[in-house]
């Protein structure tokens, strides 16, 4: 008996603990042995041992228990000790994410037109024929479809190819007066120092009654954002060419890299292209069963704003993800 | 589009109108300057006259000239093999400074003084315009001994390349921009005519006849010619290479530069490539369902406005050639091209945004280049089909002007 509690007693670790386990209670150990000698103690002493015997069960038992306690408590404390982590110490992983340059500079858009009371629209990038292009007066085989290298789908679908088609799904969801932006990704198939395959942009469209909308609205609200998000620059409209506007406008800053001295970023110039505009043509309002009404839409492509912003001097430094260019926007 | 300050001058005199009123106004109506050049030739290089060219004693590959550069007769080594044809060239005489480090000075080459250098067309800044050195002629301007190339504003020209919107097939040509700016500027367009000078000739009627089946949505004038002393004259080489479109041989450069002058799209059928009974030739018109074929003897050789047979395409070597000046309407093109996936040429980016409807103005100009700067004679007269067009009225008051733009205009 002093021998099993010994054994007990001397095991310093769960695995060994475990082991005498078996060996005491287990249905071949030492304790059965003992209950299976019960069968030869003559009848009147049977009582006296069998008592015996289960007093020592309990009391290895008990013993058992508080060793594994004591046991498993060590293990934990062994365990935690080498888990230790002082929260209070000076770490050196000091590195944090940041917005990147294009969706900052996209808040940073989005943020003024918010406040003038524009709401954001969104649709799909995976568009049909009819909003992408037929609605915005576009029509089938017209050169003004070259503009734009699309990337189609076997079924027809196309990839948006502009914010434009936001619009059209705005203008048949809701009636008129309408004040929006649309803010996104849009896809042509094209990759040099001023084009990749994807790319962002902010489409503005302001729709009232008819006169109640007019391009004078439009060049002061286009003067004014300018301001705001290049600071003090000149501004200068010049008449264009889209499908979906007439008269249409584009606008050109005084470049902010030579103070309109002309240099190789505006081509020596002084101007540098930084949005389109217009009067929304008749033929859009007709695609989406508009009357009587007058609009203006603007758009705009938000990696050239942050190029101009921060001064990258090529479109695809903006997609490649190297971190050197991206840690100096923390 | 490019265009250039002394071809513009063509049809609009803007002599008055400096480089920097110019860019500024061609943006305000519509049609963005990408980049504007001054090409400007360094002082000291003068028009030289060839008095004798004979071979260097010492080397096989120059030649020495003898050239009269107005201010005394000077000797001149040069290498290049087409010296020999020149008569009138560009030299740089001591002094000239042909770039940042190079100054032209008394040399001696294998032993032969040389004072001052015969230039190409790059040496002095200006696009290539082929091997060996700029022979000059009298396309751009009177050629004066000693004069300063500097003032030949045909080649210190300025060259403007403008970014055109997809609606603006009428500013696809020199005098679509010229009209335009006419405008803009209040100054008098230039009418361009020109009768044929030529009075010993046999009619075209009596060799060629027009036909046509069905409607014709689309109009078409002949010419024929007699091709002789066939060459490319020193200004459409040069304005070809302004306009960055160099062509292999005289007729294609003569082609490219009326379509690019007048915006009138002309083609050249090689008659010696096409069966003729009794040299007779029947040009005939069909409308098939929208493509309009123009057979000649019975086989299609082109399609108006979408391309042409390769085979009758005219080239240096024809000895008659019959010239088509054709307009179709550029929104059936797009829908019928489209459609059938039918095979297009150059000429259709031109046919399919809208190329000059004035077939005759075409014509006109191919004669007038014929006959002023070629040996080509011309046959009596022209063929064509036209079509009736109205004018096309648009109404709008100003009124509906102000509501648009939110401003009241002056009348």
């Amino acid at each position: 008996m002093e021998n099993l509690e010994k054994m007990i007693e001397k095991a310093d670790s769960l695995e060994e603990l475990e082991k005498v386990r078996v060996e005491l209670f287990g249905k071949k150990g030492a304790l059965s042995k003992e209950f299976a000698k019960l069968k030869d103690v003559p009848g009147p002493e049977k009582k006296a041992f069998a008592e015996g015997l289960n007093q020592n069960k309990v009391k290895l038992q008990t013993l058992f228990d508080e060793r594994y306690t004591t046991l498993k408590k060590e293990e934990i404390e062994k365990l935690l000790k080498a888990e230790t982590i002082d929260v209070s110490l000076y770490g050196n992983l000091g590195e944090k994410g940041a917005l990147h340059p294009v969706m900052a500079t996209m808040d940073k858009i989005i943020d003024y037109f918010v406040a003038l009371n524009f709401a954001i629209e969104d649709g799909p990038k995976v568009e049909d024929d009819f909003h992408n292009f037929e609605a915005l007066n576009l029509p089938k085989n017209h050169p003004a479809r070259e503009m734009q290298d699309t990337f189609f789908c076997k079924d027809g679908a196309v990839l948006r190819t502009h914010t434009s088609p936001v619009q059209i799904r705005t203008m048949l969801k809701q009636k008129p007066p309408i004040r929006m932006i649309a803010p996104g990704a849009v896809f042509r198939k094209d990759y040099d120092l001023t084009h990749t395959p994807m790319f962002h942009q902010v489409e503005g469209l302001v729709v009232g009654e008819k006169g109640e909308v007019n391009f004078a609205n439009l060049k002061s609200i286009m003067s004014e954002f300018l301001h705001y998000m290049f600071g003090d620059v000149e501004i200068r409209f010049r008449p264009s060419f889209f499908p979906f506007t007439e008269p249409s406008a584009e606008v050109d800053i005084s470049c902010i890299f030579c103070e309109a001295k002309g240099c190789r970023v505006c081509s020596h110039t002084g101007w540098l292209e930084v949005l389109g505009c217009g009067i929304v043509d008749q033929n859009v309002f007709d695609a989406v069963e508009y009357k009587n009404v007058s609009g203006y839409a603007f758009g705009l492509g938000v990696e050239r704003f942050a190029m101009l912003l921060h001064k990258i001097p090529d479109l695809r430094m903006l997609f490649e993800g190297d971190t050197r260019l991206l840690e100096q926007f923390r | 589009m490019i265009v250039t300050r002394s071809w513009l001058n063509n049809f609009i005199d803007i002599s008055e109108v400096s480089d920097d009123k110019l860019y500024e106004t061609l943006n305000s109506i519509g049609l963005e300057v990408d980049s504007i050049k001054k090409y400007n030739i360094p002082q000291k290089v003068v028009v030289g006259k060839i008095i004798s060219c004979e071979k260097h004693p010492d080397a096989d590959k120059l030649n020495v000239c003898q050239i009269d550069i107005g201010s005394g007769v000077r000797q001149i080594v040069c290498g290049a093999k087409n010296v020999v044809d020149a008569q009138y060239v560009a030299v740089a005489t001591i002094g000239a400074k042909l770039g940042e480090d190079f100054e032209i000075k008394h040399a001696k080459l294998r032993g032969v003084e040389s004072e001052g250098m015969v230039c190409s067309a790059s040496e002095l800044g200006l696009p290539d315009i082929g091997d060996g050195i700029m022979i000059l002629d009298e396309s751009i301007g009177e050629l004066v001994v000693g004069k300063d190339l500097n003032e030949y504003e045909k080649i210190a020209d300025t060259v403007i390349e403008l970014e055109l919107t997809a609606n603006r097939g009428d500013c696809l040509s020199i005098h679509g921009v010229a009209r335009d700016l006419s405008a803009a500027l209040n100054i008098p367009l230039n009418k361009f005519d020109y009768e044929s000078q030529n009075s010993e000739k046999i009619g075209i009627a009596r060799i060629a006849k027009l036909t046509k089946k069905g409607i014709i949505p689309a109009s078409l004038q002949y010419v024929m010619a007699n091709i002789d002393d066939l060459h490319t004259s020193l200004l459409f080489s040069l304005r070809l290479a302004f306009i960055k479109e160099p062509q292999k041989d005289s007729i294609s450069s003569i082609l490219k530069y009326i379509t690019h002058c007048t915006g009138v799209i002309l083609r050249a059928y090689d008659i010696s490539s096409i069966d003729t009974e009794e040299d007779k030739l029947e040009i005939k018109v069909t409308n098939d369902d929208r493509v309009i074929n123009i057979a000649i003897n019975g086989e299609i050789q082109s399609q108006v406005g979408i391309n042409q047979n390769e085979e009758s395409m005219a080239h240096d070597n024809a000895s008659i050639v019959l010239f088509e000046s054709s307009y179709a309407h550029p929104e059936d093109l797009v829908d019928v091209v489209a459609e059938k996936k039918l095979k297009t040429d150059e000429l259709y980016y031109n046919t399919s945004r809208g190329s000059e409807p004035n077939v005759c103005f075409g014509v006109q100009y191919l004669t007038y280049l014929l006959e002023t700067y070629t040996g080509c004679t011309l046959y009596d007269g022209t063929i064509s089909l036209d079509e009736e067009q109205e004018d096309k009225i648009i109404t709008i008051t100003t009124q509906e002007i102000s509501t648009l733009i939110g401003n009241e205009i002056e009348k």
